[in-house]
């Protein structure tokens, strides 16, 4: 696989991007302190936050982001707040600006452990496969990137894609874990189709009234006579929803809390490329061309929001909230690069404040076909703050250009431009501004 | 015999128990798998029991012990003090100390004859340590590292140290041992040795990401299974490492 190794070649050849001074407070402890610390940290898994932040590595860099992460929590007013405060702040220690470079590699076997420290919280404190999903993602050297700042050090981020249907993934219990998860939050039925009718859903019958659970389970005792099928499809048991579909992508993309929104759209360029490449590359077989030949993407990620009245948001405002955003992807209005506001058509009067984290969030949301959120339990959130949630939302391959074009016109994509690209894109970001985005 | 499990989904076993020749201790609160793992191998030679420690789960970072001994940081409770007490068989001495180092099991390594400790313990503390666990102690770094409980582990029949020791320390640290020791990794590529095993002379726990090759050189270097010394130079020897350049 000669042509596959060169791209490899190439990305390894590292895209470097020069970090804008990056906020964080440089960390003023020794690693004995990080170290004893850490261990605490890891035992209150079960109670403590998205903790993309237990990373148990001595480097410097690594600790003062544990020490953000750590401190961040949810509440991504104080982390923009305290990014406007350090750069007037010139006394204060604790808000030095540091340099960092980030750098964009294929997973290996030597990120294994951080991989794991990231995606842990994956299910969102749910317990689950994870050593099986990095295994995957390790061993998926076609497709997926790793953001780390040297090769040595711990990845701060992680994109990469899925079959849910075919391919090694497919059968793996954390691929079944996760549907399981998802399929449990999911705010109504049909939703619930969308995302995954799996076959335990329709219950066969057969005419000596035997139940099977399962379309296999009854091949299994074809003997049984003639089937009666109780759900509404006929010669039915086959599963149906963007799950099991054939040519659908499940992304997993995670970051550590504080990473600066331009790392988005050189790693979504990188993993569309990849896709592409892996779905025409002749060097691949035929059979591991078709895996990669998505037709949509599902994606998985977090959001915050906050209700505009001091109350808590009920049921039907959030299932509001996400009827609006996959019907109406279109009419939503933005007021700022970061902010969505979806108009509530369910529930009269109550906004909601949809707060995205991660900028291509924002603009897969818009296309999305559909999409849901749910909101984290089992959580306290302070009365200021806002709510995580999980949202969940199934973008056509088509479309996905489109998100990226809307987001690399406002974030900027370093990667496609190149320097002189950086005028450009601010100039775009002026004109966009302009227009109240 | 060496064994994988898991403390609700974490590797880091080390963490969450303490295992010594005369008894062995475990967090409070994990699931009933975590416990009966240990009970299965233990339970007909020493006693396995469940406690916290300072109100935690790190028992197996907060706590140091061996055969004739258990210390305690200054954050353990009265109740906790006692529990552990009443459980433990009466030759083995529970004392509770104050040390400004608190994570006991982090600053010091031992087993029934030696302990190294973090170079900055008070000298009371080392007192105590020879006193009550009956062993030889020695200031010592590991790879660099302060650390000392939590880069390596060793047992009385050999031990596993920090993957990046040097070959002059590793043998430093071997004649000032009198055991046999090897640099490597548990739980897939992770350094912490003192987090993600636990080993006593017959049995030895780590994670269930721990690949079998790591899971080989644990079993040979603490004699788990009967395996000649210099089966690490033949049989190992080409999936083993011996100097990182």
């Amino acid at each position: 696989m000669p042509k596959r190794k060169a791209e490899a070649q190439l990305k390894r050849e590292k895209v470097e991007e020069e970090e804008q001074p990056e906020e964080q407070r440089k960390a003023a402890v020794d690693d004995e302190g990080d170290d004893a610390k850490d261990d605490d940290g890891k035992a209150d898994d079960d109670s403590s936050d998205e903790g993309e932040s237990n990373d148990d590595e001595d480097e410097d860099e690594d600790d003062s982001d544990d020490d953000d992460s750590d401190s961040d929590d949810d509440s991504c007013p104080d982390a923009s707040a305290s990014e406007a405060e350090s750069d007037d702040d010139e006394e204060g220690e604790a808000y030095k600006e540091v340099n960092v470079q980030f750098e964009f590699f294929d997973p290996q076997e030597r990120d294994f452990l951080g991989l794991k420290a990231l995606l842990n919280t994956y299910l969102d404190g749910q317990q689950y496969d994870c050593s099986g999903l990095v295994d995957a993602i390790i061993r998926q050297t076609a497709v997926g990137t790793v953001v780390k700042s040297s090769e040595e050090d711990d990845p701060f981020a992680v994109l990469t894609a899925f079959n849910t249907s075919r391919g090694p993934a497919a059968g793996s219990s954390w691929l079944g874990q996760l549907r399981s998860y998802l399929r449990d939050h999911c705010p109504d039925e049909a939703t619930r189709g969308k995302l995954d009718k799996a076959r335990t859903d329709r219950r066969i019958q057969s005419r000596s009234g035997q139940t099977y659970m399962d379309w296999t389970a009854f091949q299994d005792r074809l003997d049984d006579g003639p089937l009666l099928c109780l759900s509404s499809s006929l010669g039915g048991g086959a599963a149906t929803g963007a799950f099991s579909d054939a040519g659908t992508a499940l992304l997993v993309s995670e970051r550590l809390i504080n990473c600066p929104p331009q790392l988005a759209p050189p790693l979504m360029q990188m993993l569309m490329e990849e896709i592409e490449g892996a779905a025409r590359d002749e060097d691949y077989p035929a059979e591991e061309r078709e895996e990669f030949a998505f037709r949509r993407y599902l994606h998985v990620t977090r959001v915050y929001t906050d209700t505009l009245e001091g109350g808590e948001a009920e049921e039907d405002g959030e299932n509001g909230s996400a009827g609006g955003a996959g019907g109406s992807g279109g009419s939503n209005l933005n007021k700022s690069s970061f902010r969505g506001k979806k108009g509530n058509g369910g529930a009269a009067g109550k906004e909601q404040l949809v707060v995205y984290v991660r900028p291509e969030d924002e603009y897969l949301h818009q296309v999305c076909s559909w999409s849901f959120t749910f909101p984290l339990e089992g959580r306290p959130v302070a009365k200021g703050d806002l709510r995580p949630l999980r949202a969940v939302m199934c973008v056509s391959a088509e479309r996905v250009g489109e998100a990226r074009a809307m987001m690399d016109l406002v974030v900027g994509n370093m990667m496609a431009e190149g320097a002189e690209g950086g005028k450009r894109v601010d100039k775009a970001r002026e004109k966009a501004g302009g227009k109240g985005l | 015999m060496a064994t994988r499990c898991q403390f609700e989904n974490s590797n880091d076993v080390g963490v969450f128990a303490k295992l010594t020749n005369a008894y062995c201790i475990c967090a409070l609160g994990g699931a009933e798998n975590f416990y009966s793992v240990f009970e299965a191998e233990l339970s007909d030679h020493v006693p396995v029991i469940k406690s916290s420690v300072a109100g935690t789960r790190l028992v197996g970072r907060l706590t140091v012990g061996n055969r004739n001994g258990l210390l305690l940081p200054n954050t353990t409770s009265d109740q906790e003090l006692t529990h552990i007490r009443n459980c433990l068989p009466d030759e083995v001495v529970v004392q509770r100390i104050d040390e400004r180092l608190s994570a006991l099991g982090n600053c010091i390594a031992c087993n029934d004859y030696v302990a190294l400790i973090h170079p900055d313990i008070d000298r009371e503390t080392e007192e105590i340590v020879a006193d009550v666990l009956g062993v030889e102690v020695f200031r010592q770094t590991v790879a660099g590292n302060v650390l000392v409980g939590s880069y390596c582990a060793f047992t009385n029949q050999g031990g596993l140290v920090h993957p990046k020791t040097s070959i002059e320390d590793l043998d430093e640290l071997s004649s000032l041992l009198q055991i046999p020791l090897v640099a490597g990794t548990v739980n897939r590529g992770s350094d912490v040795i003192g987090a993600g095993l636990v080993a006593n002379d017959w049995a030895a726990f780590c994670g269930l990401d721990t690949t079998s090759t790591e899971l080989s050189v644990i079993e040979s270097v603490f004699k788990l299974r009967d395996a000649q010394p210099m089966n690490i130079v033949n049989d190992l020897r080409a999936s083993l490492i011996d100097t990182m350049a």
